[in-house]
């Protein structure tokens, strides 16, 4: 309990200090926003009103603390490019950014731990190339062009989807998955060969360990040694791994939101940069900060609940 | 067929009959490290293995339980428990069936009829589950009790093993407990079926001297309470001699000398069960040292002192919760002593005694201590003089301090070739060029004794024996004054330690070196030291000349060190 006490201080401070540095980076590093917004033979008198109209005449920490209120509240401000407010721009885009990650990651687990248990009891010099050749081509394949593939054999060939044309889940929640699973099989690809070698290595290492001997002298089968003893030892360090992959689809695929045509968070983060469309730049930071630091938090709640040795900070 | 008439007639709880175990390896052929071993073994006795490490002890006891590793091979012509054949013949054609057969009968004795402790009660329990869930593991497999009754049995069995709070243990974590409690519950995990046959690998070689005392006769007071067999292998012989009924000597994966304990130690008729009776002297160091030649000459010295420690306490603090203030940990508390140079100077104590934290920060290598430490080792030695011409003034000081570590496994850099390992100190100390470093390395390899190829070989490669030389060479490289030794031979078996010994020996008189030597264990101690500090919780309980503090220890925690 202490240690999901001062878990949650820590993530409340990171977060903190995460939206400050995005502030830093968005408000205050950059030039006057108030000179950028006039034309260049703006009088002293019209930056100065328009600096008060703005807000920028006001201390620091108290700018901080209306950006902070904003952030909380959804109040992004309005999009340069689009005129419309950047919450309303990242709603549609986040439904679809995180119902791509939630499936892939479905994938990644599903297969990759099952996949990574056979691959750790694979003992033949054969078998053990092979797991490692399967896992290194997954690994390898550059995502566009899985995605490329993809799209040209069931969207194409086989004619199991139509590609390009995406299905709202809201409309059609059968065809919006028949939809999302191929971006998302592109997604999980090359992340379950990861996860597989990952799994197996940390498997084979913890079926070397002592505790492992001791639990076959009291007379356990290799089935059970594996399941009550190997396993939750084993999954510790997959944990972390599985939420640092989370983090990096949750941030948005440009590569494959691209590819399918998707309108995720990371086409508009791409295209944001491009068009300099900086409050949208920065609610997309603040976004993906919150996400890493979030699923730290979670991973590391669930790493103390399965391994008890891990230390009170 | 004579043989095993015999055997039946003996009634012997177990019986093994040319037992040899290989390993095998890809390309290389096999290795077998156990050649052609027969023993037997009575209700309630306790059999006795001895030998050095890699003499096969260890795996004769895994074929036995069935727990070999994957890539070893046992062979046997008989392989009876309670005339159960634990080893079925086979040929190729019925390899799969028999070793299926194998499996079901040792899945069903394991843990019940026979039991196993191991040498590494730090990891040898499973440390993501509780002490309760893994204790009532066996009682689940091979019992139909209700939760209630395995909980009952589980504290007994804890009760049992002299280990206190069995209620609050049940929930408890392995990290949570020191390693002679842990060994408790390992124990007490293995006799909780009340099984007919128990083996112990080196259960006590990972523990200090005064729990070692305690868990042996943990170990000698539950065989004879439930009738329990019991195999006991370790290197330690006087524990065998105390323990045992019988004892077997191995040899390089055969049996040297086998026979009654007392027989064995009275009479030994093997020469190399004498030699390794002979390693384990348990002396005085006058005795030892005119075996050796290797006379310690502090007295004839003029007593300047080489280092000295005033009132050095290192406090390791501890926060038990965000808010609240943090408590203090004395690792080292007030301690103060001198060493005179040409001296061996030994710390003992139990582990956690802050001997090793002592040591540490004698060395440099932890810092934020208070007190005094102050080290004159500033003269360079006669022989090399040129080289420390050469070494920049300000790190005379620092070369003239080394530190040897426990465990020669762990503390050598496995990815650098033994000369890379040996030419470091010369590197970060001196200006000499790579042409001028190797001759340096050579010659001194020649002096530890090591075979001059050693050079261009991994760490790997090595046996711990000559890890430990390497370890030891690389620290006095640089010709230091004050050599600081911390266990240096705990993690050898006894034949090697004692090859150690003589070394360590050896080049302090040679070079007129002064030890500070760090040990748990006490014969080591007397052989060695001229003076010893005794520590306990940090404090210095007593300190004097070795064979006063041995004959006549003052302090009553000093005489339970001794055993008496």
């Amino acid at each position: 309990m202490r240690y999901f006490m001062k878990k949650t201080i820590a993530l409340v401070v990171t977060l903190l200090l995460a939206a400050f540095l995005t502030f830093l980076a968005f408000e205050v590093i950059p030039s006057d926003a108030a000179v950028a917004n006039l034309s260049i033979d703006a009088t002293d008198e019209e930056i100065e009103a328009l600096r008060e109209a703005m807000g920028l005449n006001r201390p620091l920490m108290v700018r901080y603390g209306s950006f902070l209120l904003g952030a909380l509240t959804g109040d992004f401000g309005e999009s340069t490019q689009y005129r419309i407010p950047v919450s309303e721009l990242l709603s549609d885009r986040f439904g679809v950014t995180v119902s791509l990650a939630l499936l892939s990651f479905v994938l990644i687990v599903g297969i990759s731990v099952p996949f990574g248990i056979f691959a750790a009891r694979v003992k033949s010099k054969a078998g053990e190339g092979f797991v490692a050749f399967l896992t290194q081509t997954m690994m390898a394949v550059p995502p566009f062009f899985l995605g490329m593939l993809i799209t040209l054999l069931f969207g194409i060939v086989l004619r199991w989807f139509t590609p390009g044309a995406y299905v709202p889940a809201g409309e059609d929640f059968f065809g919006f998955l028949g939809f999302m699973i191929f971006p998302a099989i592109a997604v999980a690809v090359p992340k379950i060969g990861m996860s597989v070698r990952f799994l197996q290595g940390s498997l084979k290492e913890q079926m070397g360990a002592d505790y492992v001997r001791t639990a076959r002298s009291k007379g356990c089968t290799n089935r059970r040694v594996l399941w009550r003893h190997v396993l939750r030892n084993a999954l510790v360090p997959v944990v972390t791994f599985l939420t640092m992959v989370m983090a990096e689809i949750l941030a948005g695929s440009i590569v494959i939101e691209q590819v399918f045509n998707l309108s995720g968070v990371g086409r508009l983060l791409a295209v944001s940069i491009s068009a300099r469309d900086f409050p949208v730049v920065r609610a997309i930071v603040l976004y993906t900060t919150a996400v890493v630091v979030l699923l730290n938090y979670g991973a590391d709640l669930i790493c103390r609940f399965m391994d008890p040795r891990i230390k009170e900070l | 067929m004579t043989n095993e008439a015999k055997l039946s007639k003996d009634r012997a709880l177990l019986t093994v009959k040319d037992l040899s175990v290989a390993f095998l390896r890809y390309g290389r052929g096999d290795k077998t490290v156990v050649k052609k071993v027969s023993f037997q073994l009575a209700e309630g006795e306790i059999l006795g293995i001895a030998g050095e490490s890699g003499s096969g002890k260890s795996m004769t006891a895994l074929a036995v339980m069935g727990l070999l590793p994957e890539n070893a091979k046992r062979t046997c012509e008989a392989m009876l428990f309670d005339g159960m054949s634990l080893c079925v013949p086979a040929t190729k054609r019925t390899a799969r069936k028999a070793k299926k057969q194998e499996e079901a009968l040792r899945l069903g004795l394991s843990g019940k009829e026979m039991a196993m402790i191991f040498q590494e009660p730090l990891t040898s329990l499973n440390p993501v589950q509780t002490i309760g869930t893994q204790m009532e593991e066996p009682l689940l497999l091979h019992t139909s009790l209700t939760a209630e009754e395995r909980k009952a049995a589980v504290l007994t069995a804890l009760s049992n093993a002299e280990l206190k709070n069995g209620e609050q243990l049940l929930s408890q974590y392995p990290h949570h407990l020191s390693g002679g409690m842990r060994q408790r519950v390992m124990i007490a995990m293995a006799m909780i079926n009340k099984p007919r046959l128990l083996i112990c690998d080196e259960p006590t070689t990972a523990l200090d001297a005064v729990t070692e005392r305690e868990i042996v006769s943990l170990i000698r007071k539950l065989a004879k309470e439930q009738n329990t067999a019991v195999i006991f292998i370790s290197h330690d012989l006087y524990v065998l001699r105390d323990l045992c009924d019988r004892v077997m000597i191995m040899k390089d994966g055969k049996v040297v000398e086998e026979g009654e304990t007392e027989q064995v130690f009275e009479h030994p008729e093997r020469t190399y069960t004498k030699s390794l009776m002979k390693a384990a002297v348990k002396g005085p160091k006058e005795t030892v040292s005119a075996v050796n030649g290797a006379v310690s000459d502090a007295e004839a010295r003029d007593g300047e002192t080489v280092l000295s420690v005033e009132n050095l306490s290192v406090v390791y603090k501890q926060r038990a919760g965000l808010f609240k203030k943090p408590t203090e940990k004395h690792a080292v508390n007030e301690v103060s002593f001198a060493v005179q140079k040409g001296e061996i100077f030994g710390i003992v104590g139990e582990s956690g005694c802050g001997k090793s934290t002592l040591l540490k920060a004698v060395s440099g290598l932890l810092t934020g201590y208070t007190g005094e430490v102050s080290l004159q080792v500033s003269a360079p030695c006669a022989n090399k003089e040129e080289m420390w011409e050469q070494s920049p003034d300000g790190k005379k000081k620092e070369a003239g301090v080394q530190m040897v570590f426990q465990d020669p496994y762990t503390s050598l850099n496995p990815a650098k070739k033994v000369g890379w390992i040996l030419e470091e100190p010369l590197r970060l100390n001196t200006t000499l060029t790579k042409e001028e470093r190797l001759p340096l390395v050579q010659t001194i390899l020649r002096e530890t004794e090591l075979p001059l190829d050693v050079i261009d070989r991994y760490v790997a490669e090595l046996s711990g024996g000559q890890r430990q030389r390497v370890a030891i060479t690389a620290a006095l490289i640089t010709n230091p004054e004050l050599v600081l030794l911390d266990e240096p031979v705990s993690a050898l078996d006894v034949t090697v330690q004692a090859q150690i010994l003589e070394l360590l020996l050896r080049l302090q008189k040679e070079h007129g070196l002064t030890y500070v030597f760090v040990s748990h264990d006490m014969a080591v101690v007397r052989k060695i030291c001229d003076r010893v500090l005794v520590m306990k919780d940090g404090k210095v309980v007593e300190c004097g000349a070795t064979e006063d503090l041995f004959l006549r220890p003052q302090e009553e925690y000093t005489k339970k060190l001794l055993g008496e």
